[in-house]
Parts: C-alpha cells; sequence; structure tokens
C-alpha cells in the first residue's frame, strides 16, 4: 500500500494541510482559554487557605462582632484556627497621585496560621505572596476597645514599591470614610495585579494592615452614630483539624452546624466554590465549544472536499489498481489513511502554532486586564479534547470519499476522468 | 444562467466553498455581534436609568460606586438642588440587610435608602404595581413603607401589601428586626433579576446606624437640559461646598468604563477573524483554482468562439462573488440562529438581561462590514484565476494539460 498518489498534488495538500491547522488552531485556542478560565479558577480556589468561610453574600462587610464570633468559633474542637479579615477601598497620597487602593485588615498572629511555609496566603482564592510580614503580631488598636496602641504598620504591593519607589520604613497616609489616617511601610507582598491594564483604573494596588486599624479607617469599627464599638468584618476564615477535614460527613455535619448557629451568613466551602465555579464556567465552555465544533467543521469539510477531488481526478489510477489486484481493503486503507494522515499531521503543527498562539493570549490578557493569572493554557488535557473533536468528526466526514473510492467501477478504466 | 449553471456542476464543490464561507463569517458575526451587544446593551441600561450626572465619593470608579460613600449627604443634595439647571437629584444610600425566604434561610439583600419624590424623576426603579411609600410613617410595628422588587418578592413569597421584615445582625451575635409594610412592586432597570429592596433614606440610614453622619453612596442628578451638563458639572466642581469629598461622572464617561471592558474581548476577537478569514481564503481559492484548471479547455473554446477574454475573467470573479453571497447569506442565517439559541441558554440557565438589553447585537454598519468582506474574500480568491485567463492565449488553454 503506498500513500504517494495522494501527494502527486503537493501544492494541493500543503493548502488542505495549512487549512486543516489554522482550525485546529482555532479550535485549540479556544479550547485552551476556557480552560484556563476554569482550571485557573479552580487552582486558585483549592489553594485557599481557609477549608471554610463565614462571611456575607456582599463584600459589605456585613459582620458585626468579628473579633468576638471567631472566638466563639475558634472555641470549637473542631477548630485549629479561625480570624476575622475585612475588606475596603482606601486613597493613598503617593508622589502626589490620590490612589485608590484595595485593603485587607487582618490579625496578623493569626493570618499567619493560614500561611503556607512560602509566604503564600490565598484568601478567598486571591493570591498574596508575602515577603515581610507585621512586628506586631496582635490586634492592639482592638484590645483597647478601639483606643489601643495604634501599630501603623502597612504591608504594600509590590507593583506600589516598583511604581512609587516607596521602602521599608516610608510613611503613606491613607484616607477613608473613617478619615485620615498614617502608616509605616513594614513589607511587600506580591498579588495578581500587575498595576496595569483595565484594573489600575478602579485600584492601583493592595495593602494590609492590621484589622483593627482598616475597620477604624473605613469607618467599620464604631458606630457612626453613638460611637460604640461595631467590629465589622467581612468574613470569618475557618481552618479545621486534620481529623475533620479527612471526614467528609463529618466535615459537611460540622459546616451545617455552622449554617445553623448563624443562619444570616454564608458558610462556603471548597465543595460550595467549586459548585459555584462549575455554574460560572459552563457558558464559556458552552460558548468555547460551539466556536470549536464550527472550525473544526469548516476545516474538516475542506479536507472532504480535497479528498473527494482526489478520488475523481485520480480515478484512472484507482481504476487501474483495481484491475492490477488491489482488493477494496487496500483502496480503502489507502484513501482513508491518506485523509487521516493529513489531519494527524495537521493537527500536530497546530500544536506548535497553538503554543505561541495561547502564549499571546496570555500575554494580551494579562497586559489588558491587569491580573496576572492564567487565560489560555495549553495543556494534554486540552490537546487530548481538540484532538477528539478532530478525530472524531474527521473519521465520520471522510467516510464518504474513502467509499467513493472503494466503489469506483472497473468498467470505466477507459472513460476519462470523471467531472463532479 | 453560465455562472449558476456553473454552481450546479460540481455540487459538493459548491456546497464546500459557500458552507466554508458561512460558517467562518457567522463565527465573526456572532463574536463581533456580542461585543456590540455588550456594548449597546451597557449604553441603553445606562440611559434607562435617566440621570445626566452622577456624585460619588471622591476617587471612586464608576464601577465601584456601591463600596463607597460620602457623609452630609443630605446637606449636599439640597446645594445641588439650588444649582441652576439641576431639574431633580435624588440622593442614595446603599446599605446590605438580611431578609428570610420563603424556603425559612435567610438571604442578605441590597436596600436603597432613597428619597421617593426625587427618585420618581428618574426612570432606573420600575413600579410595576403598587406605589411609591412615603416616610415617616411609623405606626407601631410596621415602620415605614418599601417597594420590593419582583425577584425579592418571589423569593420571600410576599405579596403587595404584607409586610417585610428586614434583620441586621448585632455585635452580640444577634440581630434586630424592622418591619416595613410593601407598598410595591418593582424592576430594577439596570438588574432585572436582583432580589433588592427601596426604604426611605433617612430610615436606613437610621437603622444601619449612620444618620448622625448623613452617608449616602450616590447622587443621581438630571438637568433641566442636556446642554448645561459642563456648567453643572463646572460648578460641583470648582464651587460646590463639599468638592474636596466628591467626583462627579457623566452618562457618557460610565459608558466609556464600560466599554474599555469590551475592547478587551473585541481585541481579543481580533486573531479569531485573522484565523476564519484565512482560513476562508485558502478554501476559496484553493477549490476555485482547482475549478478553473478543470474548465481550462471549455474556456478555451469560448473565447475560439468570440468571447472576448475580459469577459470571461469577469465571468470568472463573478462567478466567485456568487459563491460568497450565497455563503453570505448563509452566514446570516447561520449566526442568526446560533445567537437566538445561545441567547435563550443563558436567559434560560444563567441569567435574565435586563428589558432593552441584548446579548447579541447586529447593526447594519457591521452587516455592510462582513458583506464587503466576503466580496473580498470571493475577489481576493478568484483573482489569479482570472488574471491567469487573462494572459492565456486559447490554444494555450486548450493544449494545456489536463487535469
Amino acid at each position: 500500500m503506498s500513500l504517494s498518489w495522494l501527494f502527486l498534488k503537493g501544492r494541493r495538500v500543503v493548502a488542505t494541510s495549512v487549512a486543516v491547522m489554522l482550525s485546529a488552531v482555532l479550535v485549540l485556542s479556544m479550547l485552551s482559554v476556557s480552560e484556563a478560565l476554569e482550571k485557573s479558577a479552580e487552582k486558585r480556589e483549592r489553594a485557599s487557605s481557609e477549608d471554610i468561610l463565614l462571611t456575607t453574600a456582599y463584600l459589605s462587610n456585613g459582620i458585626p462582632g468579628g473579633h468576638a464570633l471567631s472566638e466563639e468559633i475558634s472555641s470549637d474542637s473542631n477548630v485549629t484556627v479561625a480570624t476575622p479579615i475585612s475588606l475596603a477601598i482606601a486613597s493613598a497620597l503617593v508622589g502626589g497621585e490620590d490612589l485608590p487602593l484595595v485593603g485587607v485588615g487582618v490579625i496578623p498572629g493569626e493570618i499567619e496560621k493560614f500561611m503556607g511555609e512560602d509566604g503564600v496566603l490565598f484568601i478567598s482564592g486571591q493570591k498574596m505572596e508575602i515577603s515581610d510580614f507585621f512586628e506586631e503580631k496582635g490586634d492592639p488598636y482592638f484590645a483597647g476597645g478601639y483606643k489601643g496602641r495604634w501599630t501603623g504598620e502597612i504591608l504594600l504591593d509590590e507593583v506600589l514599591k516598583g511604581k512609587y519607589g516607596l521602602r521599608k520604613g516610608s510613611r503613606i497616609e491613607l484616607s477613608g470614610p473613617g478619615g485620615r489616617m498614617n502608616f509605616t511601610v513594614s513589607g511587600f507582598f506580591s498579588t495578581t495585579l500587575t498595576g496595569g491594564g483595565v484594573v489600575s483604573y478602579y485600584v492601583k494596588g493592595a495593602f494590609m494592615v492590621h484589622l483593627s486599624e482598616l475597620q477604624a479607617l473605613s469607618g467599620l469599627a464604631l458606630s457612626p452614630d453613638n460611637g460604640t464599638v461595631v467590629d465589622r468584618c467581612w468574613g470569618i476564615l475557618i481552618k479545621v483539624s486534620e481529623k475533620l477535614r479527612e471526614d467528609n460527613e463529618a466535615f459537611e455535619s460540622f459546616a451545617s452546624s455552622l449554617k445553623a448557629r448563624y443562619p444570616l451568613y454564608k458558610v462556603i466551602t471548597l465543595q460550595e466554590r467549586f459548585k459555584r465555579l462549575d455554574e460560572q464556567y459552563n457558558l464559556v465552555k458552552v460558548y468555547s465549544f460551539s466556536i470549536s465544533f464550527i472550525s473544526a467543521s469548516v476545516g474538516l469539510l475542506f479536507l472532504l472536499a480535497i479528498m473527494y477531488i482526489n478520488v475523481q481526478q485520480k480515478g484512472q489510477l484507482l481504476r487501474v489498481l483495481k484491475a492490477i489486484g488491489a482488493s477494496n481493503r487496500d483502496i480503502f486503507l489507502e484513501v482513508y489513511l491518506s485523509s487521516l494522515l493529513i489531519l494527524f499531521v495537521s493537527f500536530l503543527s497546530a500544536i506548535l502554532v497553538s503554543y505561541f498562539v495561547a502564549g499571546y493570549i496570555n500575554d494580551y490578557f494579562v497586559s489588558s486586564t491587569g491580573i496576572d493569572v492564567s487565560y489560555a493554557i495549553l495543556n494534554t488535557s486540552v490537546a487530548l479534547k481538540a484532538f477528539l473533536i478532530f478525530a472524531g468528526l474527521g473519521a465520520v466526514l471522510n467516510l464518504y470519499p474513502t467509499f467513493k473510492a472503494v466503489r469506483i467501477k472497473l468498467e470505466g478504466v477507459r472513460a476519462p476522468p470523471e467531472r463532479w | 444562467m453560465y455562472l449558476t449553471g456553473n454552481l450546479k456542476r460540481r455540487p459538493l464543490r459548491t456546497v464546500t466553498i459557500i458552507l466554508t464561507i458561512a460558517l467562518a463569517i457567522s463565527i465573526n458575526i456572532s463574536l463581533s455581534s456580542l461585543s456590540s451587544g455588550l456594548s449597546y446593551s451597557a449604553r441603553e441600561l445606562i440611559e434607562d436609568v435617566g440621570m445626566d450626572l452622577i456624585v460619588l465619593p471622591r476617587g471612586t470608579a464608576p464601577l465601584l460606586m456601591e463600596l463607597t460613600t460620602m457623609d452630609w449627604g443630605h446637606r449636599m443634595w439640597e446645594e445641588i438642588m439650588e444649582i441652576e439647571h439641576v431639574e431633580a437629584a435624588a440622593p442614595r444610600y446603599l446599605s446590605y440587610l438580611f431578609v428570610r425566604c420563603s424556603d425559612g434561610n435567610f438571604t442578605e439583600v441590597p436596600v436603597y435608602g432613597i428619597m421617593p419624590e426625587m427618585e420618581m424623576k428618574f426612570t432606573q426603579f420600575r413600579i410595576k404595581e403598587g406605589f411609591y411609600f412615603t416616610s415617616g410613617n411609623d405606626s407601631g410595628e410596621v415602620r415605614d413603607g418599601a417597594l420590593l422588587s419582583s425577584a425579592l418578592l418571589k423569593k420571600t413569597g410576599l405579596g403587595v401589601g404584607d409586610a417585610v421584615v428586614f434583620h441586621i445582625p448585632t455585635p452580640e451575635g444577634g440581630w434586630r428586626e424592622f418591619s416595613f409594610q410593601i407598598t410595591g412592586e418593582y424592576t430594577d432597570a439596570l438588574n432585572e433579576d436582583g432580589k433588592e429592596a427601596l426604604i426611605s433614606l433617612t430610615t436606613l440610614q437610621v437603622i444601619t446606624g449612620v444618620r448622625e453622619k448623613d452617608t449616602i453612596s450616590e447622587i443621581l442628578i438630571k438637568l433641566t437640559d442636556e446642554r448645561w451638563e459642563e456648567d453643572v458639572r463646572e460648578y460641583l466642581t470648582q464651587q460646590f461646598t463639599y468638592r474636596d469629598s466628591i467626583t462627579v461622572y457623566s452618562e457618557e464617561e460610565i459608558y466609556e468604563e464600560v466599554q474599555r471592558i469590551v475592547d478587551i474581548l473585541d481585541n481579543f476577537s481580533l486573531i479569531i477573524y485573522l484565523l476564519t478569514t484565512t482560513i476562508s481564503l485558502i478554501i476559496f481559492s484553493t477549490i476555485f483554482i482547482i475549478n478553473l484548471l478543470e474548465r481550462r479547455e471549455e474556456l478555451g473554446v469560448l473565447n475560439i468562439l468570440g468571447i472576448p477574454r475580459r469577459a470571461i475573467a469577469s465571468g470568472v470573479l463573478a462567478e466567485g462573488i456568487l459563491y460568497s453571497m450565497a455563503g453570505f447569506v448563509l452566514a446570516l442565517v447561520l449566526s442568526n440562529a446560533f445567537m437566538r439559541g445561545f441567547s435563550s441558554i443563558v436567559q434560560k440557565y444563567y441569567w435574565k438581561l435586563p428589558e432593552g438589553a441584548t446579548l447579541f447585537y447586529s447593526s447594519l454598519p457591521a452587516t455592510l462590514y462582513f458583506f464587503l468582506l466576503c466580496i473580498a474574500i470571493a475577489l481576493v480568491s478568484t483573482l489569479p484565476g482570472a488574471l491567469y485567463y487573462l494572459k492565456k492565449t486559447p490554444v494555450e488553454l486548450i493544449r494545456g494539460e489536463s487535469v
């Protein structure tokens, strides 16, 4: 058996291979974007430092009495550590610019227990890589009923360090609904923010301070009306004991008991996050699969047409082959394998091209959004999915020209080439 | 007749060329319609609010307007109302309260504190049933009136005329309850599916403990005429007593913020446009050249019979354009079917788009652009063939090796 007859029309084969390759590139690109969106979010969620997050539905700092609630949860024998955190937007005047920053308020000694050995902290899927840490591990300002010692320690986003020349020991003034407050830079951490892209129109960077100091800055410490302590926070991070983590049933039961104890708040476990992610990314998957399927159809339809033209134009050759003893099986294999060979070679080249396309897509999205996460992943799973689409569709579509070749009539050996 | 006859002669090739163009162009149309749909919907929704300017806390980007607050809201409002050319100003305070759903669980919902008489001049909140409440109706258990969105009414199983109880957690671990009589049902033009509520601004400030500082989130401004926009903005940023605590945005600036995000999708789509257009070009030109080479002798004979070479070349181009037109029409049909199907999946399983919003939007200029793209693909694919026939003599064509 020889496939050489197919390659008598070299330019045609090249054009076909390029078209099939480009449609495969399109399929691989769409699938790699959908894979990246889902998998990188899943990876971040999986890396989350907390086992359970007790929070409100919105970024509303809607949990009052955060310190007390956290202590109450910590006292449960199933809990290793629980700590309250707050989120807020504050602005800093740096280098004559009014910079909107997103802030996280933590109790250092407690949040440390959620950090990995490499200083990486994932809060609700958001990565923070901390290189320097607070000297004061407690929350002394809160301990004194929001009149205690003001540490003024602040950790800043690396982006701010690079862009505004801030160093350890630099003074920075932040303003929020609670007023203007002074801080001293005690270290830096890196986040997924790059300092550019569309996000930089909203926040220029991030900072981390002691919980009570953020609460004071953002008006979450005391009631504005009567000055009583409200101690509002966004959520309580909970780390459960090893024993509980390994026992799914007991873990679910503990999560349910938390729901019953705190009916106003959401008790979010890793499983629930995955379920939510699935719901969010199903739509992206449907859309990218539709586009992939259409583009694969375009390339493979062309392959079908070219194979058909080849069969018709080389009809005489096939008849001669049959006349000198080639079986239908031989003809079938020759035509079918030729088309699959083009498909396979095109697909392999597409993987190589897609590697660069995926890299370009990734760089483009990182620079245009300003968030450094994966936007296109070309891995074995993506390649396999794309290959299944291609091989499945290609194998079915190319049966048509193959059967045409097998059924070619020997009687026509003297006839001129058939037109179709 | 000769042209259409050629289309019928080799049906599989004709179908392949037409389908290729149709599928490739339909991918482009649906992608372009998606970004147009997002832009169009953003503009429609922003216009639906009926404001000309919005006053936000200083340094707040338009799309983060719900995360920050400013104080002395009523005083700000009074001063704004005194500005010439201001027809109405609606201060709002957004907070999040808890309400019990029909299944017994609590849900946290956005509650806007509003001034009903001012809010009526804007069109974000649309009353479906009942009426706006009047403030200060404190009569025992039911403190005040409230409007609930249709989605929240459904979630809580309540109706107009019933009492709704909002819960606010306390630092001690319990909660306080506040009852309101539901005076009406509304939909939010920006979020038709939103589970939310409206109560009096002052009441919300009191129950959330921010009355003393008179905290608010935003003030919407409607002018007597759009042409005063710059004058009022200048006043607000230069003479307004609270100018250092605010940021002012126009309707157009908010739209531009949304457009910045849509542009990212638009630029990404360019990669796909480029790939699909190249694929169509390769497929169209390859099959077309094969067709022409096969008909070389036939076209040579036509030339000998007296049909000028220029006419033959024009016929070749016209044939290509005919293919592309058929492909374009099919692309319109396919892309519309895809967009309708995808939209209905989104609406059914994911979220209900607000009235006036659409996921896909096909404009006439965009359709014209894709029509011209089809013509361009046809011309680029057929031009080499047409030029080939212009250069060759009939004898050369007839003598040419049969393919």
